[in-house]
């Protein structure tokens, strides 16, 4: 994280929240309802420019790319856009965070400075790694990229690429040595997705929408000059950046937890319960909420610790952290949302739609409730992270690696 | 996440936080072994640790410099209560320094102040506190004016360390419901005490019986709104050094655990490379580092005064106490038989857990508290 710019904390929350109640459109929900790819795409494009006008499109960059914030800057940034219930940058996610840190960390100059100012226009990037028989096995991916001249030529299958139908970029793992154990012979790749051999295909998922993508790639040509990192050791820079400049996320994450949070109280208070009372007046119902609350004033401490500019008091390691949080975050998205279920009843059971550009929770609690998983599976699934957090955290023995 | 304007003063007195936490703990692995521990738990007394943590001015952490005490807050009184959970400690600490001198601490009575204070600070007397039946909306002691004063009737039951207190703080009601928090000194007529031994051992419990005790005005600490305040003062006091103590016990739990489960080994490896067990760990970890967070929290908000302090003492309370019970659960299932045997510590810590749980008001109290304030009152009509 970069250091202070100086500035005073609360007056910078203050023009935030100033900037926030000009800017963001207040009928966004109802208009992202029920709308076409096209209609999400152009609001997405819109807003990442009205962010932009704001200096709010990438706090986490470095000052001479246009971000700079400090940490603390950023907590306040993404808390005052969670308060505003502001639309989410969905469609450039991948983009801002892991597109972006992988070029600052690993890309040579000429790199940053063709993709960097592109992003911030709006060029889109997803992420080809996983593939059907490398999962949680990440490292045995088998889509190949073998060197023919000034290319390298790509031959596999990718799967679960967010929102791989609207991206122009991909960041593509390959692997270029097969004689090699296999977390040697990966490399890294920066592959244009208008190339020939590229097909994108959306796979429609559990809450009908379709956000994850297969990518078919047939002796796809890209250029050396998009090798990214050393050939060979792209398993180590994809690793490196793949949780950096991820703090001021998870405190977007949190506080917008924040928001389903009230909207369950509010849920609370206007069911009725079996006696005709309010389920807000049911002490099983308030315990149950006050627990919530609890668990949801950890999470958001746990997320201050990563964006707090003095280290972390408890001296727990950055990546450890981060796994904790995603554990601790997305199981409580799922009880969270499975409760507002629960005390929806039959209601909530009905056909509905839930608004593009938004958060992890709606209000339409059945489909956050299954949305939910797409926070405990993808991004490493709850069992990696509880090996990573016993292995890495606790020091207990790994688990055997085959080569 | 409120924002502290003075960062650098606020990291420099972490740091020092940190120097005494050590210290405090290098003392309780002197003075509070496990065979210590449970001699202790034998002869039901704590005297020999309570003179060191005297002679150290531990029970005047909170104390001003001119009473006598250490002229810290309570953020520095925490660390020791953390720290005793950690080594599950047989001490009155809890119920002296953070109960009996917190109520002095934020009382106005200013003569009762001066005469208890540096008694307290010096660890040369010891206090305690009756308020459990606060916390369970039972009726414990009448409170019938009298004169200036008022006279005690009744039985305040479950209070930690009232036996060996030199001073006991009663809080009691009036038929109009008007609170009141007098101060009792031992030997005083009319009260007597009954002990009520848990099967936790650490701690010691004593019901407290006042026949018609007579309270002279300058032995009431408060009375009336003043009084109300203070008790809710006074519970979240209580709620969050139980908190403290628990996630105390958490701590040492997953570290016992840890280091087992790696020497521990079957099938030709150590069972904490199986996920079945390095995942249960895992959570172990995760509750652990939640609870500490929020009660540490907690403390800041107690430390400098807070809209919402009364908030988040319950929920330290309730959570940090769940998940202690819970950790020190999945501890003995980790560690197998051997966890399960007297000769091995863990039973002191899930015992103490689960006592913990009740103890300042339990789980389903605390959460009902913490409720009121989040959810919003219904109106009539929704109704």
């Amino acid at each position: 994280m970069t250091g202070l710019t100086g500035r005073d904390p609360e007056e910078f929350r203050q023009s935030v929240r100033q900037w926030c109640a000009e800017n963001v459109p207040v009928d966004w929900r109802q208009r992202q309802t029920g709308v076409s790819h096209d209609e999400f795409v152009v609001f997405q494009q819109e807003w990442l420019q009205t962010l932009r006008g704001g200096g709010f499109a990438v706090p986490h960059w470095p000052q001479e790319w246009g971000g700079g914030f400090s940490a603390r800057e950023e907590a306040i940034l993404f808390e005052e856009l969670a308060r505003a219930d502001a639309p989410r940058l969905v469609l450039h996610f991948v983009s801002l965070h892991h597109a972006a840190s992988t070029l600052l960390q690993a890309g040579t100059d000429e790199q940053r400075a063709r993709h960097l100012p592109a992003i911030l226009d709006g060029q889109v990037w997803c992420q080809g790694f996983s593939e059907p028989n490398a999962g949680s096995d990440l490292a045995s991916l088998r889509t190949t990229a073998f060197r023919d001249g000034d290319d390298f030529v790509v031959n596999g299958q990718k799967i679960w690429a967010s929102l791989a139908m609207y991206a122009d970029w991909c960041l593509l793992l390959a692997r270029t040595d097969p004689e090699a154990t296999k977390r040697r012979g990966i490399s890294y790749f920066l592959m244009d997705l208008r190339s020939a051999g590229v097909d994108v295909r959306p796979i429609r998922n559990a809450t009908g929408e379709a956000h994850f993508c297969e990518i078919f790639l047939t002796d796809v040509r890209i250029p050396a000059d998009n090798l990214i990192g050393p050939e060979n050791d792209g398993w180590r820079v994809a690793q490196s950046t793949l949780n950096s400049e991820r703090g001021g996320t998870m405190v977007e994450l949190a506080e917008r937890l924040g928001n389903g949070y009230r909207w369950l109280i509010d849920l609370a208070r206007t069911t009725l319960d079996p006696q005709g009372g309010p389920y807000s007046q049911d002490a099983l119902v308030r315990d149950r909420i006050a627990h919530l609350g609890s668990q949801l004033r950890s999470l958001r401490l746990m997320c201050a610790q990563i964006t707090d500019d003095s280290a972390g008091a408890n001296g727990i390691d950055a990546g450890v952290l981060a796994s904790i949080i995603k554990l601790y975050y997305s199981e409580l998205l799922q009880d969270l949302t499975g409760y507002g279920l629960e005390l929806a009843g039959i209601e909530a059971q009905l056909e509905t739609g839930r608004p593009l550009s938004a958060g992890w929770e709606s209000g339409h609690w059945l489909l956050d409730y299954i949305g939910s998983w797409e926070w405990t599976i993808p991004g490493g699934t709850s069992e990696i992270q509880r090996n990573i957090i016993g292995e890495r955290g606790l020091g207990l023995p790994r688990e055997p690696v085959t080569s | 996440m409120s924002v502290d304007r003075s960062a650098t003063l606020a990291d420099s007195e972490a740091r020092e936080r940190e120097a005494f936490r050590a210290v405090v703990r290098d003392f309780l692995v002197e003075t509070s072994s496990s065979a210590t521990v449970r001699a202790m738990m034998e002869d039901r007394s704590s005297q020999p640790l309570d003179q060191e943590m005297a002679k150290l001015g531990l029970f005047g952490v909170e104390v001003p410099e001119e009473l006598g005490g250490g002229d810290g807050n309570f953020r520095d009184l925490s660390v020791v209560l953390e720290s005793l959970g950690e080594f599950c400690a047989v001490s009155p600490f809890f119920s002296s320094a953070a109960l009996c001198t917190g109520a002095l601490l934020s009382s106005s009575a200013q003569a009762l102040r001066d005469r208890w204070l540096p008694e307290l600070a010096a660890g040369e007397a010891l206090g305690a506190v009756a308020l459990q039946q606060v916390c369970t909306e039972a009726a414990g002691v009448v409170a019938t004016p009298e004169g200036d004063g008022w006279r005690l009737h009744g039985c305040a039951r479950f209070v930690p360390d009232a036996a060996t207190a030199d001073v006991l703080t009663i809080v009691a009601s009036s038929v109009d419901g008007e609170s009141v928090i007098a101060l009792i000194e031992r030997g005083m007529r009319g009260l007597s005490t009954a002990p009520r031994p848990t099967t936790d051992g650490t701690r010691r419990l004593d019901d407290v019986r006042l026949n018609e005790v007579a309270i002279p005005a300058d032995q009431v600490l408060a009375a009336g709104d003043e009084a109300q305040s203070l008790v809710e003062t006074l519970i979240d006091r209580y709620a969050v050094a139980v908190a403290l103590d628990s996630v105390g016990v958490a701590s040492r739990v997953l570290d016992m655990t840890t280091e087992y489960v790696k020497q521990r080994e079957q099938f030709g490896r150590a069972i904490g490379s199986f996920q079945a067990v390095k995942h249960q760990v895992a959570d172990m970890f995760v509750q652990t580092q939640a609870v500490q967070l929020l009660t540490r929290d907690a403390v800041d908000r107690l430390a400098s005064p807070a809209d919402d302090s009364h908030l988040v003492a319950s929920q330290a309370k309730e959570y940090a106490v769940t998940a202690a019970a819970g950790v020190t659960g999945t501890a003995l299932q980790m560690h197998g038989g051997i966890g399960y045997t007297w000769e091995h510590d863990l039973h002191i810590y899930f015992k103490r857990a689960q006592l913990n749980t009740a103890l300042g008001g339990n789980i389903r109290w605390h959460r009902s508290r913490a409720a009121g304030y989040l959810i919003p009152a219904t109106t009539d009509h929704a109704r």
